[in-house]
């Protein structure tokens, strides 16, 4: 039988993008479409008085325009139920630059330019907040009238002070990052119409069933009275699993009963989508003379912009993965997330674990430097095994290739001689870093189910049904190759219907790198339930027990005889003719329990995915410059089942994270486009070595977790620590851009 | 962002190129690459009704040379010039300058007229009309008031032509042209020293030829360009050194010329007294850097601070003598 797990399969999309033949959010379009372009504010925190859209009405081109008023539903959203503070048209209050308060529907783009910049708002300025710690602050302006606290949570193992007085030593640090911006090839966009009595939005998005249960939540109507589509999606990061044009898209088809089109032009996208949290990350860290970790005590605040959005589930994220992959007897971590006057922040590919991970691996490269112990060895020495109990009461039995990754990155290391050295020029010194994460796969202690149904055709060939958006990282060829695994049949003969609210399930965002995992569970239980349905057809047939068969290459063979067999697809011609459709259902939702709001007891995650990598830097000291020359990573990520996009996903995690370590930063009010937001281009790139480890999980459709985030998450703590090894300047806020090093360079010299 | 709508002349001889030029009144914007411009038109910065392309008059391409001169047609393109043989033993940094301009897509299309004549850039201006049109116009929009230097009477955007710099440090010349007329001109004298018209060259003239003298003896030359990544940017800083030696290993002659420190490339004068005559030494290259530095003129209004910019200065002076001095075979 032919193997398609664990092969390099082609990319099931891999000619239709390269011949450009698949059309994306900005590329949807149906003739005569009206435009739509959202009116926004240009306070960061003001109380709208009025809004005057008379004279913009009058613009020729102009068929309408919307405001708060016009919404029938509940004019609130936000990806996590508990926390919808978000309004698609703002109705008393802007709280950030860019808050939407006006929709113009329009037959071109020019009237709709036109008309936004006649409609008048008459706005009171309120005093705005730009600090997170400031906003926690007791009689400061409300941004929300709930507070300006988002939330927090806690988690408490073992004694703290007992912890640090059994410490040798005691490393006290403040690291913090920055917002980022995702990126993505193309900004959100999409088009809507009216048809079957149903709204349909075709959109760029990460989470069509998220899309179609908010939209429909905004327009007072049933889910089933919404249809989204997910089209082609260049990238996501995060940046595209809360609704952007889908809202305007809906309120405008639900009033004209038209086709309307809405893409966010680059700038619309900076200014008003999703950023990454930037944290403020305080650790003390205690451990003995021989490297052993005794406690870890943490306090996070983290600033969420003007809304929620996934600020909860980043700041639970980043709590439990605090102490990093290893073993802490003593830990206490508090985490604060405050709103703020700025833009909103959201998921963005890690969702809180980068930014941790930057101060937990900054913490074990000082202790192994102080402490005189080689820095992956110190990692060894506190690294997870099976049988560790995490910070949250986990016990970890299996898949824990923590270790595993460390002594790879450690051969890569020692065969290369990567060590510290001076550069070829003069005044250019050369270091060597190293950063390990750990990554919970799927949501944090909460349900988070996939779904999906594979069904047979008597030609000989099947259907995958799935609600898993593709957004560039590859689940329709994962998934695909999983059925196809399964069903024994080539991949070719299965047809993938996905990301369509009609015709597929709910899978659940493409987020938490858990498509692989859980939406690939359940495709694995959908062909579990098919094969019932076909042993118990074949039963009948074979005039046998369902319990004496199995299916194996295509068919149904008696385990006693095996020369008694039926092909599964000629009992699917005879399910057929009695009008029987063969169709397995399946489910899979990962086994967790929920943090004790307290303590953070739980289990946050069935299964986690362990990353250990090694990078060599070169700084040039006059001028603060940073050149990444090679980076080997290596990632445990259960079972490969593609290799190559693996290796792929590996490659693409060390490029984005050197931008979160040496340049990205959004500075609200200052950063405004790709011509002031630097990303590393394929110039800044060094030699990567991507190492795949593959650490069994019992519970993954053939052993597999994930590795969508964890692929980005050891570069910058590995680029920083390697920039300290090159010169002994420790950077404790991301990124290390020009400015920062030197100035850290400076004042090294000045001491 | 898409091109507004224009009228598209494409002229296949430098007479009608010329002749257009004049018919229209100063009106046909000459089009080389497009690199710069197409972009500016996107962003709304500038509206031309015509467009002339200039990519089919082949009279304007190649590189040429006599026994005195090297002669580069203004429509040679970058990459060209980058892998020119002749400039990389003779002319190493114009080629090193071609070379390091934003990506190879670019080089090989842009031009080194285009390139030459590209305008100053500020973060205040060089921003879309979502973002411009809540903001009274700047100088350099026509305006009068300042948003990188808040109260100033003029205009600080900076010039960041990779190529003025290097062609300036070989006493470049370039010919500009109009109906019935040719002018050559020292390339220096093509900049106005002012951000809001930095380029002073008529709208019926043409610049279709740089001109460069082949130095003498012996010599080396180098031009360093800093930038945040290593493809795409604009320098934030650059430095351009010309050395020529003795065969006591003497300076006979020296030109260091400043990159995107002002809005016209900055001649480091002082260079010619403290080298000429005598060694290649530490002590005169950090008294160059020095001058180089108090040259410079920078406000916040690149990617980076001003004074981390100057600090800079110093650092790629510096480093374009040395290489310089090292070419020297």
């Amino acid at each position: 039988m032919v193997d398609f797990v664990g092969k390099d399969i082609l990319r099931v999309d891999a000619f239709d993008k390269a011949l450009g033949s698949i059309l994306y959010g900005p590329d949807q379009n149906i003739e005569g479409a009206l435009w739509l372009l959202a009116k926004r504010s240009p306070y960061p925190h003001a109380r709208i008085l009025s809004i005057d859209t008379s004279q913009a009405e009058t613009i020729d081109g102009v068929v309408r325009i919307f405001t708060a008023a016009d919404i029938p539903g509940e004019n609130s959203f936000g990806i996590i139920p508990v926390t919808k503070d978000q309004t698609l048209l703002a109705k008393d209050k802007v709280r950030y630059i860019g808050d939407a308060v006006a929709l113009v529907a329009a037959y071109d783009l020019k009237s709709a330019k036109e008309a936004v910049d006649k409609i008048k708002v008459n706005y009171e300025e309120l005093p705005a907040i730009y600090d997170p710690e400031e906003s926690l602050k007791k009689g400061r302006i409300l941004i929300h009238e709930k507070g300006n606290l988002l939330c927090s949570s806690r988690i408490i193992k073992g004694d703290i002070e007992k912890g640090f007085s059994n410490a040798d030593i005691i490393i006290e640090r403040e690291y913090r990052t920055s917002r980022l911006e995702h990126l993505s090839l193309e900004p959100e966009g999409g088009i809507g119409y009216f048809e079957d009595g149903r709204i349909v939005i075709i959109a760029s998005t990460q989470n069509p069933h998220y899309d179609r249960d908010d939209v429909a939540r905004l327009l007072g109507l049933s889910p089933d009275k919404v249809r989204v589509i997910q089209c082609g999606t260049g990238g996501g990061f995060g940046g595209k699993l809360d609704i952007s044009v889908q809202g305007f898209i809906g309120l405008a088809v639900y009033h004209l009963k038209r086709a309307v089109r809405m893409v966010y032009s680059r700038e619309e996208s900076f200014l008003t989508t999703a950023k990454r949290h930037p944290l403020i990350m305080r650790y003390k860290t205690g451990a003995k003379k021989d490297g052993k970790l005794t406690a870890v005590k943490v306090d996070i605040i983290g600033d969420t912009g003007a809304y929620a959005s996934y600020g909860l589930a980043v700041i639970m994220r980043a709590t439990v993965h605090a102490t990093g992959p290893y073993e802490v007897e003593n830990v206490y971590v508090d985490g604060k997330m405050a709103y703020t006057n700025l833009p909103w922040c959201g998921a963005m590919r890690g969702f809180g674990v980068p930014q941790i991970a930057f101060a937990h691996e900054s913490q074990m490269d000082i202790l192994a430097h102080e402490l005189n112990i080689d820095p992956i060895d110190i990692r060894l020495i506190n690294a997870f095994k099976k049988g560790s109990v995490t910070a949250t009461g986990q016990r970890l039995d299996h898949s824990v290739g923590i270790k595993e990754s460390l002594y790879k990155i450690k051969e890569i290391r020692d065969k290369y001689s990567w060590s510290k050295k001076k550069g070829e020029r003069l005044g250019t010194y050369i270091g060597v870093g190293v950063g390990s994460m750990w990554y919970g796969i799927g949501n944090t202690g909460v349900p988070n189910p996939s779904t999906a149904q594979v069904e047979l055709l008597p030609d000989g060939s099947a259907i995958l049904y799935t609600g898993a958006a593709e957004i560039g990282q590859g689940s329709d060829t994962i998934l695909l190759q999983i059925a196809s695994q399964r069903l024994g049949i080539a991949i070719d003969r299965i047809k993938l219907v996905r990301g369509d609210t009609l015709y597929t399930t709910n899978a659940g965002a493409t987020s938490a790198s858990r498509q692989t995992y859980i939406s690939g569970n359940a495709v694995m239980d959908s062909i579990d339930h098919l094969e019932d349905i076909l042993k118990a057809e074949a039963s009948e047939q074979m005039d046998l027990p369902s319990s004496e068969l199995i299916v194996k290459d295509g068919k149904i063979f008696s385990i006693k005889d095996s020369s008694k067999s039926i092909d599964i697809f000629e009992l699917v011609k005879i399910c057929n003719k009695n009008k029987v459709r063969v169709i397995g259902e399946g489910r899979f939702d990962p086994p967790t329990i929920k943090l004790d709001p307290e303590t953070g007891q739980g289990v946050p995650y069935a299964t986690y995915a362990f990353a250990s990598q090694v990078s060599r830097v070169e700084v040039d000291t006059f001028t603060g410059f940073i050149k990444v020359l090679n980076s080997a990573s290596a990632h445990d990520v259960g079972k490969a089942i593609n290799p190559k996009m693996v290796k792929g996903q590996i490659t693409s995690g060390v490029a984005m994270g050197i931008g979160m370590a040496l340049m990205e930063e959004f500075v609200p009010n200052k950063t405004k486009s790709l011509k002031d937001y630097y990303i590393p281009t394929s110039m800044d790139m060094p030699e990567i070595i991507p190492i795949i480890v593959e650490d069994k999980e019992p519970t993954g459709p053939f052993g597999a977790k994930g590795v969508g985030e964890p692929a980005l998450i050891p570069t910058a703590p590995a680029i920083i620590n390697g920039i300290y090894d090159a010169v002994g300047v420790r950077i404790t806020h991301l990124p290390a851009n020009l400015e920062r090093v030197i100035g850290e360079l400076l004042k090294k010299e000045g001491a | 962002m898409r091109l507004p709508s224009f009228n598209y002349l494409e002229p296949i001889t430098l007479t009608d190129a010329l002749n257009l030029m004049e018919e229209y009144h100063g009106r046909a914007q000459p089009l080389a690459g497009g690199t710069e411009l197409l972009p500016r038109m996107k962003l709304g910065l500038t509206h031309p009704t015509y467009l002339m392309s200039l990519k089919e008059i082949h009279e304007l391409k190649g590189i040429k040379s006599n026994k005195n001169e090297l002669y580069i047609g203004g429509m040679t393109s970058l990459r060209e010039i980058f892998l020119s043989t002749l400039l990389q033993q003779k002319f190493l940094a114009i080629s090193e300058a071609a070379g390091s301009v934003a990506a190879p897509p670019l080089r090989n299309m842009g031009t080194i007229a285009g390139n030459l004549c590209q305008d100053t850039r500020c973060f205040f201006y060089n921003q879309s009309y979502f973002w411009r049109r809540g903001l009274k116009p700047c100088f350099k929009a026509g305006g009068n008031v300042c948003y990188a230097v808040p109260g100033s009477k003029k205009c600080f955007s900076v010039y960041q032509g990779d190529l003025a710099p290097a062609l300036i440090a070989f006493n470049a010349k370039v010919r500009i042209e109009k109906k019935g007329s040719s002018r050559i001109i020292p390339i220096e004298e093509l900049f106005s020293g002012k951000g809001e018209k930095p380029i002073v060259i008529a709208d019926d003239e043409l610049l279709t030829q740089v001109i460069v003298p082949i130095p003498e003896g012996i010599y080396g030359s180098s031009y360093r360009k800093f930038r945040l990544r290593n493809a795409l940017d604009y320098p934030l800083v650059s430095a351009a050194a010309f050395l020529a030696i003795d065969s006591e290993k003497k300076v006979k002659s020296v030109k260091v010329v400043l990159g995107a420190a002002g809005p016209a490339p900055v001649i480091v004068k002082e260079a010619e007294d403290i080298l000429k005559g005598k060694k290649v030494e530490e002590s005169a290259i950090n008294e160059i850097a020095e001058a180089a530095y108090k040259r410079a003129q920078m406000v916040d209004n690149l990617g980076l601070p001003a004074s981390y910019r100057k600090k800079m200065v110093r650092v790629f002076t510096k480093r374009a003598i040395e290489n310089a001095f090292n070419s020297i075979k």
